[in-house]
């Protein structure tokens, strides 16, 4: 089932001259998903997830949310969690004041018991009655979290949930939200400039800039397809290697076959990797290692990252 | 959960807010006191007789303190909100934002409303005290401090958070300031307004009682400009 979904989705402030924040964004997430959604600061994350809530009207597009215009309709939102930037809590009242008073907006019954939970869940039981204001960041962060969820939501909004945390309190959000997605079931949209912590929770991610995604996939997909899927094969010599090479390249079905010493390097694109080995067998080859190099989501952000400043 | 329910559990909230800070609890009795004794100890009878004299300054008076201390607290209800970006949270919940802004008025209005009633009981005791009987108000000026003060106090609150919600935040700065100079001009009249004969009449308080209606129905109407994409892009 789509739980979201965008098309065309475009965002200005200001008159049709102005540079979209948004420019022609399209999403389909479907139910069950953890997704990522990356960028650096200003690239329109923060304005996503507001159309996406209804906070804001898309300029061009269309937007739905489990089918419904988001913001139509005030009782949909019910089925929607958010943690924003700000946690949106009140400093004045006590932990438990505040998810009682959210609980009751969104009609939560067994009040109580459920907001006790949730604080044993995250962590703050002891800190129950003391004030908001009191809290540290990282507490504000997982009291947040908390009060996201008292009513069970389907679809669940994390702006940054991580951030201005420390590292140890990072972990702990992170944990949590791997806890609720795999406990829970419930479709989370992440924002987040945090690479590690998005590759560690999402099954998707789209990464984002200057208002235009840039590249969708799976973590793993995106990790292999950045500058094409390789394999290196390393020989007992590089006599052997050169040997490999021109075996490859009389087949005439890889693009590019390179040697280094008694390395060989080649795209798998026209033959499949298995296939790469057993032709290099065939030969009579000694291989001494297989290696498939997959870069991280870091090496991947940063290359889209500076292509685009490039374009 | 109906919009009444919102509206009973955002207007709770609000008001246990504002009677738990102490902070805002000493400015309303600090300024109602204030006002009330400076009120109370200036009833003279001197042109006028005295209880008429009481019953224009608690016409007077207690809309006025009741409006200055719902000015101070609709700051902390609306506007906080607003700079924490609290507010944006709240616009995500299944509640209208009439909902929202009415329980939020409620909220302010209601101890707003109990400080005007302090302040009217301090002026006719203090008054009564100096005159050395028990003064008590004239039956259009109890309908006065029991009708048309709650109904013009929930307007004026009504309308400040509209502003509030409305406006950025410069904006609002200005306004505020333009509230406080008309509130202390208000303030800094009393001694010639009370002083009329004729002030507190029927005519005077249900006029009054029709303004504050009129103001609500304005501010309703003003309500439909009022949208969560206006709020979100006026946070900051």
């Amino acid at each position: 089932m789509t739980v979201i979904e965008a098309i065309d989705l475009t965002k200005r402030f200001g008159g049709p001259s102005a540079p979209p924040v948004l420019d022609a964004i399209n999403l389909s997430i479907q139910a069950g998903e953890v997704f990522g959604y990356l960028g650096p600061n200003g690239a329109g994350k923060t304005t996503t997830i507001r159309v996406l809530l209804g906070l804001l009207n898309p300029t061009r597009g269309t937007v739905r949310v489990f089918g419904e215009v988001p913001g139509e309709r005030d009782a949909a939102r019910a089925r929607l969690g958010v943690l924003l930037e700000n946690s949106g809590l009140d400093d004045r009242m006590t932990a438990f004041q505040s998810l009682d008073y959210h609980a009751r907006l969104y009609g939560v019954s067994n009040r109580t018991r459920r907001i006790e939970r949730l604080l044993g869940f995250v962590g703050l039981a002891d800190q129950r009655d003391l004030k908001v204001g009191t809290f540290s960041t990282g507490m504000k962060r997982k009291l947040g979290l908390a009060r996201a969820i008292v009513h069970d939501p389907e679809l669940l909004f994390l702006d940054e949930p991580s951030a201005g945390l420390d590292p140890e309190a990072q972990r702990m959000v992170r944990e949590l939200l791997q806890e609720l997605a795999r406990t829970r079931n419930i479709t989370v949209f992440i924002n987040s400039h945090h690479l590690d912590e998005v590759q560690r929770l999402c099954s998707r991610i789209a990464i984002l800039h200057r208002g235009r995604i840039r590249a969708c996939d799976s973590v793993d997909a995106l990790r292999r397809g950045a500058g094409g899927d390789r394999i290196e094969v390393r020989f007992s010599d590089a006599g052997q290697a050169a040997r490999g090479a021109q075996a490859l390249r009389a087949l005439g079905r890889l693009p590019e076959v390179t040697v280094e010493g008694d390395r060989l390097a080649t795209s798998v694109d026209g033959m499949t990797a298995p296939e790469i080995v057993a032709t290099l067998v065939g030969e009579g080859l000694g291989i001494e290692e297989v290696v498939r190099p997959v870069k991280s989501l870091e090496d991947v952000y940063f290359e889209i990252m500076r292509e685009e400043e490039a374009a | 959960m109906s919009a009444l329910d919102h509206v009973r559990t955002i207007a709770s909230k609000e008001l246990r807010e504002i009677v738990t800070n102490r902070g805002l609890l000493f400015s309303g009795f600090f300024f109602a006191g204030w006002f009330a004794i400076m009120t109370g100890l200036g009833i003279s009878g001197e042109d006028i007789s005295r209880a008429n004299e009481l019953d224009n300054s608690l016409f007077y008076m207690a809309a006025l303190i009741g409006l200055f201390v719902a000015y101070i607290y609709s700051g902390q209800t609306y506007l906080r909100e607003k700079q924490t970006g609290v507010v944006e949270t709240l616009l995500c919940a299944p509640v209208s934002l009439r909902s929202l802004w009415i329980g939020k008025a409620v909220g302010v209005a209601a101890p707003a409303w109990f400080m005007s009633l302090l302040a009217a009981g301090a002026i006719m005791g203090i008054a009564g005290w100096r005159a050395g009987e028990t003064l008590l108000p004239g039956i259009t000026v109890t309908v006065h401090l029991l009708i048309v003060v709650p109904t013009f106090i929930i307007a004026a609150v009504a309308l400040m958070g509209f502003s509030q919600l409305m406006l950025g935040m410069r904006e609002n700065m200005i306004v505020n300031m333009l509230t406080i100079m008309v509130l202390f001009g208000a303030l800094a009249t009393t001694r010639y307004v009370v002083q009329k004969a004729q002030l507190v009449t029927w005519t005077a308080v249900l006029g009054l009682l029709g303004a504050s209606l009129g103001l609500l129905l304005i501010t309703s109407l003003l309500g439909r400009f009022l949208s969560r994409e206006r709020i979100v892009r006026t946070i900051s």
